[in-house]
């Protein structure tokens, strides 16, 4: 038998049968409900694809439109086909990390602000130095609003500020 | 001088005097020989002349009486004739024998004989009155007597010529007995005292000689009695030394320290009575040494967790070994025990321990924080959503979701709580299950590695122990086996039941191989060694010496393999752990 950590499902996946507004209609997709056309939209990769739909929601009602990727990989495509205002991303993810997603992201936009929020508590140095902010998990939706607010205000003052 | 050398010079010193003063009492008797032959001759002579004087007084007598009848014709003159016939018959008897060896005298005498013969027949002539009344005839008896004095005179003065020379060679006989006796004497007296002067003075040289090799050997022998009473004193280890049957012949500083028994005191007492050992955690008492020794005939360890309980009642974890003492012959006299205290070093070890404890735990510390941080965030989003939700269907949809969230934290920190709380006896332990838990606290860091992990969790293998800690084994093997392999690695588990063998009782056999760059053989002799870290600053090296040190008390033993697998050239290492712990119900590492 195959090891593999999806065998072990006792924490982190998904449950079957989440109802709609947890249930991403996929990744990359806007819902419009409760957004205008005016909203930032900020992209979030996260593995936990639980705790990515409730946040999603959670940023939806705050006003955001948001963007979904389980994966770096489906991430960065989604980064480089779709005009984002910031990025939430975690930092420990299998395959690709936080770290070579942020790297990839400077090079292409530099001056979309990330936000890499993790649960991860020794994360690298350098991998801080690439994000605009960094957030725990776990300290509550409000830090987690607020301090998206306030990346991407400071992001738009800088962009808005900038003679070039 | 030799012993053989000193034996035949005692030897000359005994016999040779007696044998010289033997030689002496021989020439002494043939000296007093000679002297008592000369005597007898002398004695001899004297008889002689006696016997003649006798025989000349007889004659006188026949004369007289003779004349006295011729005189008187009386026959009572007759009366000394007839006294002196016989014995003159019994006097010349008595002459011939005596002179029968001397010619000379013989001669004489047979001469006497025959003149004294004729005397006879003329005093028969006279006495039968045929003879006519003759001056003459008288003249002529008057002549054969002469004739007869005068050989009796001439034979007397023979004997005494003889005796005369007899006497002098006597006396020259005892002149050369006394010269030669004392001239012997001091001839014997001056080699004696040489020859005795010198042997002695031999003997004693040689005598001298041994005490003085005596003396700087006892001294040399004092000396290095001294040497090894210092040195066995000055060793750091207690050093006990027992004859065959047990008894203490001799302890150091240390040991008498340690057992609380001087050794004036412990002098013949039986080693059991001064070295109280038990096992450190069943207390139960521990093989006499000494015995195991004198049945092995050879150097023996003592048992692990040995704890040595002093006079005073004080305890000391000891190490120790006893060996035999041989003689030069190679048979065994005694049996030394070695001992020290390693209650300090029991107390470091378990400090180390603890704090390899801690130190696997902050290694797991960022994935467990991940692993409660993650549903922790959710269960806050949650809260937030159902705060502001008014539709009652989609609240307890985010309220179902927050439990499960919470149920996944609290099952994080029951297994995070597992690592360290631990039964106080061994329990029946699934290897399988407790395998997968240490994999999927590890889950996070294996999948951001890339690490692809082939596990074969067998469900049926069961051993006993204790769970913790066998936890903090796999946890350092499989740990040790990520770092090693490196991002994209690979890891194999496997684990299969043990039947029991000629060494081991029925058990579990748990293989964890990598595909990491391997151990080298100068570290494979070393890996179980405490502070041997092949990973730097980063590592503690303590998590194999623990791991071996936990495995080893339930029984088992951890060893370096070979995978067999191609793609699994890293290290690959296999653990044994027997269905039966041997691991005691109050564990050592708590």
């Amino acid at each position: 038998m195959l090891y593999s950590p999806k065998f072990v499902g006792h924490f982190s996946r998904l449950p079957q049968g989440c109802s709609t507004p947890i249930a991403s209609p996929g990744p990359g997709h806007l819902r419009p409900d409760f957004v205008s056309a005016s909203s930032p939209i900020i992209l979030c990769i996260d593995d936990e694809a639980l705790g990515l739909q409730i946040r999603r929601t959670v940023l939806e009602r705050a006003g955001f439109r948001v963007l979904t990727a389980t994966d770096g990989l489906t991430g960065l495509s989604l980064f480089r086909t779709e005009i984002v205002d910031g990025v939430v991303l975690d930092y420990y993810m299998p395959e690709m990390d936080g770290g070579a997603v942020a790297q990839a992201m400077r090079r292409e936009r530099p001056h979309v602000p990330i936000m890499l929020l993790s649960a991860y508590i020794n994360l690298p140095a350098e991998v801080v130095a690439l994000a605009d902010v960094t957030l725990l998990k776990g300290e509550g939706p409000l830090q987690l609003l607020s301090k998206l607010r306030l990346m991407l205000a400071t992001a738009g003052a800088s962009a808005s500020g900038d003679p070039a | 001088m030799n012993p053989p050398q000193f034996h035949r010079t005692v030897r000359q010193l005994v016999t040779l005097p007696i044998l010289l003063l033997v030689l002496m009492a021989g020439l002494m008797a043939w000296q007093i020989l000679a002297a008592i032959g000369a005597q007898r001759q002398l004695d001899h002579s004297d008889r002689v002349s006696a016997q003649l004087d006798i025989l000349q007084g007889h004659l006188i007598d026949q004369e007289t009486g003779l004349r006295g009848f011729q005189l008187t014709h009386d026959p009572v003159m007759l009366a000394p004739w007839q006294a002196a016939a016989g014995p003159i018959q019994i006097e010349f008897g008595s002459l011939h024998n005596l002179v029968a060896f001397d010619p000379v005298q013989s001669d004489s005498l047979r001469q006497l004989r025959s003149r004294y013969a004729a005397w006879l027949n003329f005093a028969n002539s006279v006495l039968s009155g045929s003879a006519p009344a003759d001056p003459r005839l008288d003249r002529h008896g008057k002549d054969l007597m002469d004739a007869i004095r005068a050989t009796t005179h001439g034979m007397l003065l023979h004997e005494s010529t003889l005796r005369e020379a007899q006497y002098l060679r006597a006396r020259a006989l005892q002149r050369r007995e006394i010269v030669s006796l004392l001239a012997s004497a001091l001839l014997i007296g001056i080699f004696l005292a040489l020859f005795t002067r010198h042997h002695v003075r031999a003997v004693s040289g040689s005598y001298q000689l041994s005490i003085d090799q005596i003396t700087q050997r006892s001294e040399e022998l004092f000396e290095s009695q001294q040497w090894f009473q210092t040195t066995l004193e000055s060793i750091g280890d207690a050093v006990i030394a027992c004859d065959l049957h047990g008894g203490v012949s001799f302890m150091n500083a240390v040991a008498a320290r340690l057992t609380g028994w001087t050794l004036a005191e412990a002098k013949g007492h039986p080693l059991v009575e001064i070295f109280r050992i038990v096992h450190e955690t069943t207390r139960q008492p521990v093989d006499n040494p000494v015995e195991k020794v004198l049945r092995l005939r050879h150097v023996i360890g003592l048992a692990n967790h040995t704890l040595l309980i002093g006079r005073d009642g004080r305890e000391y974890v000891i190490d120790d070994s006893a060996a035999p003492i041989a003689s030069g012959s190679g048979e065994i006299i005694g049996v030394v025990l070695v001992f020290r205290d390693v209650t300090e070093e029991r107390r470091m070890e378990s400090a180390l321990i603890a704090s390899e404890k801690l130190a696997v735990a902050g290694r797991l510390a960022a994935s467990i924080a991940h692993e409660i941080h993650n549903p922790l965030d959710s269960v806050a989003n949650l809260h937030f959503l159902i705060g502001d939700e008014a539709d009652p269907a989609q609240r307890a949809e985010y309220l179902r979701l927050a439990q499960q969230e919470l149920s996944r934290t609290m099952q994080i920190s029951r297994t995070l709580l597992s690592l360290y709380r631990e039964p106080r006896t061994p329990v029946r332990v699934d290897l399988g299950e407790l395998i997968e838990g240490v994999l999927l606290l590890l889950d996070r860091r294996l999948q951001h590695q890339g690490i692809r992990v082939d596990a074969h969790p067998d469900g049926s293998l069961f051993v006993e122990g204790y769970p913790a800690e066998l936890r903090q084994v796999f946890t350092n093997l499989i740990v040790n086996a990520m770092e090693a392999a490196g991002p994209k690695g690979r890891i194999r588990i496997r684990m299969e039941k043990a039947d029991a063998g000629e060494l081991d009782g029925a058990g579990a056999i748990v293989e964890v191989a990598d595909s990491g760059p391997g151990i080298s053989p100068d570290a494979a002799s070393r890996i179980f060694q405490p502070f041997f870290t092949t990973k730097g600053a980063d590592g503690t090296g303590l998590g194999l010496w623990v791991s071996m040190g936990i495995v080893q008390k339930h029984g088992g033993a951890i060893r370096l393999a070979e995978s067999g697998d191609p793609g699994l050239r890293g290290a690959c290492l296999r653990v044994f752990l027997p269905a039966r712990t041997l691991a005691p119900p109050a564990p050592a590492i708590a």
